[in-house]
């Protein structure tokens, strides 16, 4: 029977995780055994974060174990949802299966195919694209583009690109090349855009086009509409203009010919164009006391008018003009950066996804020939022949790009076809929390994907419509707020569609809170401290301090305001756990920076750098030793001439001691380093969180790392200083945490997506975003369901403001539009984060009230979709009394249940962890190197190189035991393979004919008394060159051969005393004997 | 051919030692296996002709020939050499360091794909092969890689060389061994050239071959299927097995660490340790390791020659200072440049660096002379690089490895060079030596043709070949530490060997078993259907040498952990081993999930904090952060502080940060030089363009008419630009990479065009019906401009207090209506500092010309003028008072820190504001 495709629908909550693995087990449960080709690993599972793939996988086998333990009731209720059979246990068919399935994902966790989708692509480009692009291996590397940048703009300003490259730049010239860094950077992240471009568009727009409008004729109305309206003749016409418009002259003393003249020059500049457009996109242009007051309105019209005119006039003769210089910019970039990427060998994750996606579809160059249907068939029914089944999560925050790459392989096994006769597939996803457009996320994709997939049949679509995570009151407070019908209508006005079902809570009354405060501010005035400040004292120490046992997470939009509140809060005696960032970087925790400055200091003596330490959190020495320090180094520092002495700060004690330290360290490895200081100077008060003893370990053990394996000559601190600037960005070199036992974490909405916390404090600014300038502006319409094609693009680096004024004003607003879904899923995600206790504070850039503020933006038109949630917002919380600090609060107790999650081990206290340190070996405690007693070891090894003769001779001379030709054919045979690459043959074979003729003058080592021979022989620890055995006499002949060169002595006596323990050569008598070979 | 099945329980050595006969070869897995069974036997040899050898030193003496193999980078610079233009194109080999990388997995492949008895010069019948199923890249590949192994092999023949990968199936001529009993004990696993070998051994020699550990099926040669199951049921007595599960990698080996003084010592079996920071919790397991010889003093010397040699690739004759200051900063470099250096030299020379990296000079020229001339404040920097460069110049001179070798017995011999320590204690010299030999036996051995044609610049390529040729080196000494009790192996070293105790660390998926090697033209499948080794082999490999350590032991113990973050988890093989003791009685298999351990407890117990305890503050009272005010002395005995605008900026601000950076004139060291242009480089070029243009000294007009042509000639501007650029004050500060065209190129055009513009825009609107003076920024001052003036006083104590001032305009015009100052910029512009050129200029003479003063920004590259008059004119009364409040506040009070938010990045780890702000008092004002 045919599997039954699924899309389900998961609001923030719902149990995706829990529902994926039921899907999991059930389709174990139905095809394992069952289905003679189905094999646990046909089932692959996919998410997107690591952490995610992880929990999954831990459900899943944690889940197997419980049905098979007969555990959990209402696990095998949900299996029974979807599989008939008996409610109260599984059939001893269905445990056998579930037995034999969880010992395979046991035995080999390749069975248990979960994981992310970055390195499902990544698989596929290892083990398929990889080798055919001839990339022997890569590293990953986040900032990969960023490190090529400088071979790239190099290659850019080569004379053949120059032109175009001065055209683009020119419009808004910086200081540096590197200053337009991100334009390339997005060029190159965006390429799966320029492939669209070029591949799948119809869409060519020319300057040549004809115009709609005609702008001179508008804006000579325009000018002389206000010119003969205006009240008082006899004032200077530009005088009746507001000052932004008339600024644009250099002088007030024009006429309307003179004004209509000079704007129609100005226009032709693009860059006095573009201030034009500026000054008659804001309303109105004239002043209006000086405009008869019934010709308002004819006024704005005609200048509207002239707006669009110009629009339309600046798309054309610029928009699309640098459009096509971007499209071949683009197209240079790109061929070059792959260049790049063969020579570097560094790629992040998209560099492998467009990898991917350009060896399987891309017709230049065609390696892999997708429209070869044989080929492409083949290809995709290797990968979907081991998978038969996907489950994937978060389907919202798929990239168009990984959407394609995987698209033939959904299509084939959702069919039920193809490689092998079963298959489906299931969905899980929310567009709510779909926040990922910015890199690539695409919504529609969710939405619209059972169009996009014919195959998927008659898809079943299911809504999960229980919160496994709130209680009743939060999950009705979300709820009103999401659906209120304010929000529905300003999107429905918008054309803007956001689906929100009701979800009920399935824990029904559990105790919580939800807070609220709302702040305004003048953007102008530098209030925002105050923000902050008012957000910790009114709102998060008041709660933080009654709570405990709780995990806790700020949530706020932008990396900005994290580091605003995390600096407020590490005051130790206003919050008593610590906060984190769990994304900052590890030079910057407040006990490694102070690490770093000192190895600066003892690499450069930079002064500043020991002053930080001498106030860094280790030692925070007072400000009058500061003074006296500073004083001191002045004093040093200005002598004339320059002092050639170092500064040891005699009269200074602590810095003395520093000094002191500073001389011992200065040559010592960085790990040393650290430790050592370390050891002196942290005092570790009690309050010490564990966090920071975590992140100093850490960077102690990033220090020992580079020791071992990065280090790539000598171990010297300016060199791991340099490491660390090089690779401060890595993964790696990120702070670290005690995961859920103590802190706040700071968390931007992008990061905290996916978990879940006790409480929650969403801090929320209403102030979006804007891009940055120094960034390409795209957009993009396909014009159908299945995102094959482009129906209309725009893309700008200086004309963006053009485009709403333009004939493809649509696409711009079409934009703007997905920006605002996309923010108000922000807001739906920063929401459904606390478990228990919701508290939102927002802040809005005015003075005014809220309700006035409101109001305003109301008046005027810009009410933005934030705007109206936070109006929601308030007047869901209007008639709830506030504190005196002004904030809003409902509570709820009730009697608490356990929950498994409270029974965590606590940690162990390591008082007894003796930890050695690995110390360089101190090569002057040790004694001397037994090095031979050569007058010159360069003629020794090098010129003659008797060691590597001597060597050559001994290895020859192991083969002849008897001087037998067979011997010494055997011995040349073996000593030119071994020594060929390090000598020529003809040499080797001089020497080997020189110890043969040096062999003549000791024919007594071939004299036929001795019975047995051996060469080389190892004994102990110790290499015979030969002993010869008289069985019969019981004599033993050691010897030990000479080449020239390198003497050893006393080394047949202890040859003999290592053989005379062998029990088959006791009561033996010995002869030793240097041989002496003349080669 | 006889095979011999052994359980868990038998002694694999021994039981091998029972077929010991007198010529017999025993062959075992690995040499440590063959030396550590030959010392189990010693004493109970009875002189027999016997040999104990691994199974790759058995291989060697079956395959040898009468002609040399090729090795290592020999080979691969005789295959670089043969590859065409077209085949470096297809594989993406532009040099010959990307050559490193391919080269070996080719030859890696290869050796694989003789392994499994093909003959790699007949690559291209894998065409032929309907099963492989090929891919058309690969096919093309195939066709491209068999056209280059055939040119190799070709090249070799002419060379009098063969290569490894050549040699697939037992040689023609007879065996060394005949009549010999051959003994195999227990190697896993047989590829198809061993098992060629072996058959072909058998014609003339009795073949043993011992297996440990049940087998399942009938089929045992040449592969052998392991049955876990059986073996385990086999056990008379089964091993005890601990298992501890921790959080992270750290966690698991602290707990470890934890148990191990417990603990008897035995073997661990961690791929990785040797590797692996937590290597230092191990006191026990610590042994004398040799220094790999990059740390030796003569490498890193080496090493720093090499960075300035590679750097002439980037910029020819230039070398960043930035490099030589990181690299100069270790005194030991000096002193072998210029040996009769002392302390104070190296002083003096890292106080010449900064002073040039302060003055913003990113370069240095390899020419010295060029650069410094006779000046006689770079006297150590001139002559240090002198001789180093002059040693670099030789560098890049090389022509062969012969030089090369030629320099390393001169200016590079290492007796001169290596530390005294390294001379005596360590066989440095005997290894470098002989490392130069070896190198130098490529051209002995006539691989090389024409090192041009490897290398683009011969002398960076063969030092930079020789370098890595010696990286791999390691220096040995006299060790006085004992060798470590416990073992440290993996699984490949430690097959065959048995230990009571095994440890076994890092039991994670990805590296017990490891992850799969990435693929190399043939993917698994296909590899596979060819009967070369697959990943399948591998991990069976591993699974049978793992669970062999394991079954053949008293205990085992062993150590995991599971990391969700990292998507981490516990191998595979500890799920296969606890689901072996499920039905095993209570206590055999112990698992337990290790409580994390805290890592304070890494740094407890050994801290000596409390001596600088007495140091701390733990008060953060007001006066943690204000600095306390000596007035007399801070002030000296002038009683005065001479400030530029900047500065007065500051003291308005943050006075403590203003105290020590501004005052006491404390600066950092700046060592990673940008090769960018940065805002103060750009400013200076403006300025000094501008300059240039508009004059050196002030000039009278009667009228624009006089100074029109300068403006017109936009080539003429362009052309002074570049000559600016060129000048001696900017050549060694402006980026010589891609920055540096884009001036050129880009920016000069543009800032031609400012000009023009500003002329136009600004000049002919301001000054066209008048005469004027102009006065450009320029080093001509007049006298009076030339002395610092008083911009305030304060008095406290009795004591009068004075700030003097002394800056310059980058331009003033006087006309007899206006007198006008002009500020170029390219960002945001400060009102302060056009205030402070008002009063320095003409308040302080004559605070009545305030009615004349007009005070623009001119945006550069915006080409757009700011009159800044009004917004001057609002703050000109209050501006010398806010100062002096300012300075009176620190008189009395002290230097405070920040009390706005915008004063608080001013070196904010010194003066901490970061508390302050949290001390959550109403400090904004």
């Amino acid at each position: 029977m045919r599997f039954e495709n699924r899309i389900i629908s998961a609001s923030a909550g719902t149990g995706k995780t829990y529902r994926l693995s039921v899907e999991y087990i059930c389709l174990l449960l139905k095809y394992y055994v069952t289905h003679p080709d189905f094999r646990t690993d046909s089932i692959l599972v996919i998410t997107f974060t690591r952490k995610a793939c992880a929990e999954i996988r831990e459900r899943i086998i944690s889940q197997m174990d419980k049905l098979i333990s007969g555990e959990d009731e209402g696990l095998l209720k949900s299996i029974r949802g979807h599989i008939p059979g008996d409610p109260k246990s599984l059939s001893i068919d269905e445990e056998n299966k579930l037995r034999s399935a969880r010992y395979e994902i046991k035995a080999d966790n390749r069975n248990l195919q979960v994981m992310t989708i970055d390195s499902y692509i990544g698989g596929i480009f290892r083990n398929i694209v990889r080798p055919l692009k001839s990339i022997d291996s890569y590293d990953l590397e986040i900032n990969a583009e960023m490190k090529r940048m400088p071979a790239l703009m190099q290659h850019l300003l080569q004379p053949k690109l120059i032109g175009l490259l001065e055209r683009i730049l020119s419009r808004k010239v910086e200081r540096s090349m590197d200053a337009y860094a991100s334009l390339f950077k997005g060029l190159i992240q965006n390429r799966w855009i320029y492939y669209l471009i070029r591949n799948c568009s119809d869409h060519h727009p020319s300057a040549q086009d004809p115009l709609q409008y005609d702008f001179a004729l508008d804006l000579k109305e325009l000018i002389g509409f206000i010119a003969e309206n205006k009240k008082k003749p006899q004032k200077k016409l530009l005088l009746c203009f507001k000052k932004d418009f008339s600024k644009l002259f250099s002088h007030d003393d024009l006429e309307a010919g003179e004004i209509i003249e000079e704007i129609i020059k100005m226009s032709r500049r693009s860059s006095d164009a573009m201030k034009i457009l500026h000054v008659l996109q804001k309303q109105p242009i004239f002043n209006k006391p000086d405009l008869n007051k019934d010709m308002h309105s004819l006024a704005t019209d005609l200048q509207d008018r002239t707006l669009r005119a110009l629009g339309e006039k600046l798309y054309y003769e610029f928009f699309l003009a640098e459009q096509e210089e971007i499209l071949q910019l683009w197209e240079s970039v790109l061929a070059e950066y792959d260049r790049l990427l063969y020579y570097h060998k560094t790629l992040n994750y998209d560099d492998i996804s467009w990898l991917t996606f350009e060896a399987l579809f891309s017709p230049d160059p065609p390696l892999f020939r997708m429209e070869d249907a044989s080929e492409a068939t083949e290809f995709y029914a290797f990968l979907s022949h081991r998978s038969r089944f996907m489950l994937i999560d978060e389907f919202q925050d798929t990239s168009l790009l990984q959407f394609k790459i995987l698209l033939p392989i959904m299509e084939e096994i959702s069919s039920g076809y193809g490689s092998k006769d079963f298959g489906g597939i299931v969905v899980v996803g929310d567009e709510k929390q779909s926040i990922f457009g910015w890199r690539g996320g695409e919504r529609d994709l969710l939405i619209k994907l059972k169009d996009i997939i014919p195959s998927l049949g008659e898809v079943k679509m299911e809504k999960l419509s229980h919160s496994y995570r709130v209680g009743e009151d939060m999950m009705s407070f979300i709820n009103s707020i999401f659906s209120d019908t304010r929000l529905h209508e300003y999107l429905a006005d918008q054309d803007m569609a956001w689906d929100y079902p009701l979800v009920k809570s399935a824990l029904g009354n559990v105790s919580g809170s939800i807070e609220y405060k709302t702040m305004g501010f003048n953007s102008i005035g530098g209030e925002k401290p105050m923000i902050y400040q008012s957000f910790v004292d009114d709102m998060l120490l008041p709660a933080i301090s009654k709570s405990k046992d709780e995990t806790v997470a700020i949530i706020c939009r932008t990396n900005k305001q994290l580091a605003q509140l995390q600096l407020l809060l590490e005051d130790e005696d206003k919050s008593k756990s610590p906060v984190f960032q769990p994304n900052a970087p590890i030079i910057e925790h407040h006990l490694v920076a102070p690490l770093i400055s000192w190895m600066r200091y003892l690499a450069y003596k930079d002064y500043l750098d020991l002053l930080a330490l001498l106030r860094s959190d280790y030692l925070r020495i007072s400000s009058g030793v500061l003074k006296e320090i500073v004083d001191t180094i002045h004093a040093h520092e200005s002598r004339k001439p320059a002092s050639d002495q170092e500064l040891t700060f005699e009269d200074i004690e602590v810095a003395h001691k520093l000094y002191l330290l500073a001389q011992k360290l200065v040559d010592s490895p960085p790990s040393v380093i650290l430790q050592e200081t370390v050891d002196l100077l942290f005092a570790q008060p009690e309050n010490v969180p564990e966090r920071d003893y975590l992140n100093l370990h850490a960077f102690i053990r990033i220090a020992q790392d580079w020791e071992l394996n990065h280090a790539k000559d000598g171990l010297l601190v300016s060199e791991f200083l340099d490491y660390l600037i090089q690779n401060q960005e890595q993964e790696d070199f990120t702070q670290v945490s005690v995961e859920n036992r103590e802190g706040i974490e700071l968390l931007s909405i992008h990061r905290s997506k996916g978990l879940q916390f006790d409480r929650v404090f969403v801090f929320y600014e209403l102030s979006s975003a804007s891009r940055k300038k120094t960034e390409l502006y795209q957009a993009l319409d396909f014009g159908d369901s299945g995102f094959r094609k482009i129906s209309q693009y725009a893309l700008s680096y200086h004309f963006e403001q053009i485009l709403p004024h333009s004939p493809m004003a649509d696409l711009y607003s079409q934009r703007q539009r997905a920006a605002l879904l996309e923010e108000l899923n922000n807001l739906y995600v920063a929401l459904t984060r606390a478990k228990k206790h919701l508290h939102i504070f927002l802040v809005y850039p005015s003075k005014k009230e809220w309700g006035d503020y409101y109001e305003y933006l109301q008046g005027n038109g810009s009410v933005k979709l934030t705007h109206v949630m936070a109006e929601i917002l308030h007047s869901y919380f209007a008639d709830i009394p506030k504190t005196e600090t002004g904030v809003h609060s409902i509570k709820r107790d009730y009697p608490e249940k356990k929950t498994d999650e409270d029974a965590k081990e606590s940690p162990k206290s390591a008082t007894q962890l003796r930890v050695a340190r690995h110390q360089p070996p101190d090569l002057a405690k040790m004694p001397d190197y037994p090095l031979p007693d050569a007058a010159s070891f360069k003629e020794l090894y090098l010129d003659k190189r008797q060691a590597l003769w001597g060597d050559i001779a001994h290895f020859y001379l192991s083969f002849i035991k008897r001087d037998l030709p067979d011997e010494h054919s055997l011995a040349s045979r073996q000593a030119i393979s071994r020594y060929g690459s390090l000598v020529p043959k003809a040499k080797l074979e001089k020497l080997f004919a020189s110890v043969r003729e040096a062999l003549r003058e000791h024919s007594y080592l071939f004299s036929g008394d001795y019975d047995r021979i051996f060469c080389e022989l190892e004994v102990g620890t110790h290499r015979i060159d030969r002993l010869m055995i008289d069985m019969r006499a019981k004599l033993g002949v050691i010897v030990d051969y000479k080449t020239g060169g390198i003497h050893e002595e006393d080394q047949l006596e202890i040859y003999q005393k290592e053989l005379m323990k062998l029990p088959i050569l006791q009561g033996f008598s010995w002869d030793l004997r240097y041989v002496m070979l003349s080669i | 051919m006889q095979f011999i099945n052994l359980n868990f329980d038998q002694d694999l050595n021994a039981r091998a030692f029972e077929e010991i006969r007198p010529h017999t070869v025993l062959v075992f897995p690995t040499r440590a296996s063959a030396h550590s069974a030959r010392l189990a036997f010693e004493t109970r040899w009875a002189l027999e002709d016997l040999v104990f050898c691994s199974i790759a030193d058995f291989k060697d003496t079956l395959l040898c020939g009468q002609i040399p193999f090729l090795e290592d980078e020999k080979r691969l610079l005789t295959l670089y050499q043969v590859l065409t233009p077209e085949q470096k194109e297809y594989f993406h080999l532009s040099e010959y360091s990307l050559m490193l990388e391919w080269g070996q997995q080719f030859f890696r492949f290869m050796q694989e794909f003789c392994e499994a008895g093909y003959d790699v010069l007949r690559l291209s019948d894998l065409l032929l092969d309907a099963g492989l199923m090929l891919k058309q890249w690969q096919e093309k590949h195939i066709e491209q890689l068999s056209e280059i192994v055939q040119g190799y092999h070709r090249r070799l023949q002419d060379l009098g060389f063969t290569d490894r990968i050549f040699e697939y199936e037992p040689p023609q001529t007879p065996l060394p061994y005949q009549g010999y009993r051959i003994i195999f004990v227990n190697q896993y696993y047989y590829s198809k050239l061993e098992t060629s070998l072996i058959e072909s051994c058998a014609r003339a020699n009795e073949i043993l071959l011992i297996y440990h550990g049940a087998s399942s099926g009938e089929e045992i040669w040449p592969k052998t299927r392991f049955d876990l199951s059986r073996s385990f049921e086999d056990l008379v007595s089964k091993p005890r097995i601990k298992i501890y599960e921790s959080a992270t990698e750290d966690q698991h080996a602290m707990a470890f660490s934890a148990m191990i003084r417990d603990m008897s010592p035995g073997v661990i079996i961690d791929p990785t340790f040797l590797r692996q920071p937590y290597s230092s919790f191990f006191e026990e397991a610590q042994s004398p390791h040799p220094i790999p010889i990059t740390q030796s003093r003569y490498y890193v010397f080496l090493a720093f020659l090499n960075e300035i040699v590679e750097s002439q690739r980037r910029h020819p004759g230039f070398v960043p200072l930035g490099m030589m200051i990181r690299r100069l900063r270790d005194p030991h470099m000096a002193r072998i440049i210029c040996p009769g250096w002392r302390n104070e030299d190296q002083v003096m020379l890292m106080q010449e660096l900064f002073g040039l990296s302060k003055d913003g000079i990113l370069y240095l020229d390899l020419e010295p002379e060029d650069q410094f001339g006779q000046s006689k404040s770079h006297l150590h920097t001139m002559d240090l690089c002198r001789k180093l460069f002059s040693l670099v110049q030789k560098i890049l001179a090389i022509r062969s490895i012969a030089d090369l070798i030629e320099l390393s017995s001169d200016l590079l011999d290492p007796q001169y060079i290596a530390s005294d320590l390294e001379l005596s204690k360590t066989d440095l010299l005997p290894k470098v030596f002989t490392a130069l030999a070896n190198f130098g036996a490529i051209e002995e051995l006539g691989l090389v043709e024409d090192w041009e044609k490897i290398f683009e610049h011969p002398g960076i390529g063969i030092f930079g070949l020789w370098l890595d040729f010696l990286k791999s080196q390691s220096l040995r000494y006299e060790a006085t530490a004992s060798a470590s009790k416990w073992e440290i192996s993996n699984l490949l070293d430690s097959r065959n060997r048995s230990y009571d105790y095994p440890v076994f660390l890092q039991m994670v998926e990805g590296i017990m078993p490891k992850s799969p090697e990435a693929i190399w033209l043939l993917n698994e499948v296909q590899r596979r259907h060819l009967g070369m080794i697959s990943y399948d082999d591998i991990r069976d490999w591993e699974r049978y040498y793992f669970f062999r350590l394991v079954l053949c032991a008293k205990e085992a113990t062993i150590f995991c952990y599971q990391n969700q973050e990292k998507n981490i988890n516990v191998s595979s093989f500890v799920g296969e081993l606890s689901h072996l003791y499920a039905t095993q009685p209570d206590g055999s298999l112990f698992y337990e999930k290790f409580p994390d351990i805290l890592f304070s407890g890494l740094f407890e117990g050994k801290q000596k904090g409390d001596e600088m305890a007495l140091y701390r503050t733990d008060d953060l009272s007001d006066d943690f952060f204000c600095l306390p005010a000596d007035p007399l002395r801070d002030f000296g005995p002038e009683h005065e502080t001479t400030q530029s605008s900047y500065d007065l900026k500051m003291l308005s601000e943050n006075p403590f940060a203003w105290y020590i950076s501004s005052h006491r004139k404390i600066s950092p060291k700046i060592v990673e030089l940008e090769e960018t242009i940065s805002p103060p480089l750009f400013g200076n070029l403006m300025h000094s363009f501008f300059g240039e243009v508009l004059g050196r000294s002030p000039s009278v007009h009667k009228d624009l008419d006089s100074i029109r042509s300068t403006f017109e000639d936009h080539d003429a501007l362009t052309h002074k630009l570049q000559e600016i650029i060129d000048s001696p004050d900017f050549y060694y500060k402006i980026p010589k990479n891609h920055n540096a065209r884009y001036l050129s190129t880009i920016i000069s055009p543009r800032l031609a065009d400012s000009l023009q513009e500003f002329y136009n825009r600004f000049l002919w609107w301001q000054l066209k019906d008048t005469e004027f003076r102009m006065i450009p920024e320029a080093e001509y001052m007049t006298k009076a401009e030339q002395q610092y003036r008083i911009l305030t006083r304060v008095s406290h104590e009795d004591v009068g207090y004075v700030v003097k001032i002394r800056g310059r305009a980058d331009l003033r015009i006087e006309t007899p209506q206006k007198l006008i100052i002009v500020d170029f910029k390219t960002g945001k512009a400060s009102e302060d500092q056009l205030l402070f050129y008002e009063y320095f200029y003409y308040l302080l003479s004559d605070i009545s010309l305030k009615e004349r003063l007009h005070s623009f920004i001119w945006q550069i590259l915006d080409m757009s003028i700011d009159d800044c008059s009004a917004k001057v004119a609002k703050h000109r009364e209050s501006y010398p008072q806010k100062i002096a409040d300012a300075l009176q506040a620190c008189l009395e009070g002290g230097y405070m820190i920040a009390s706005k938010s915008k004063g608080k990045r001013y070196l904010q780890e010194i003066t901490r504001s970061d508390l302050w702000l949290n001390k959550g008092e109403e400090n904004e004002i």
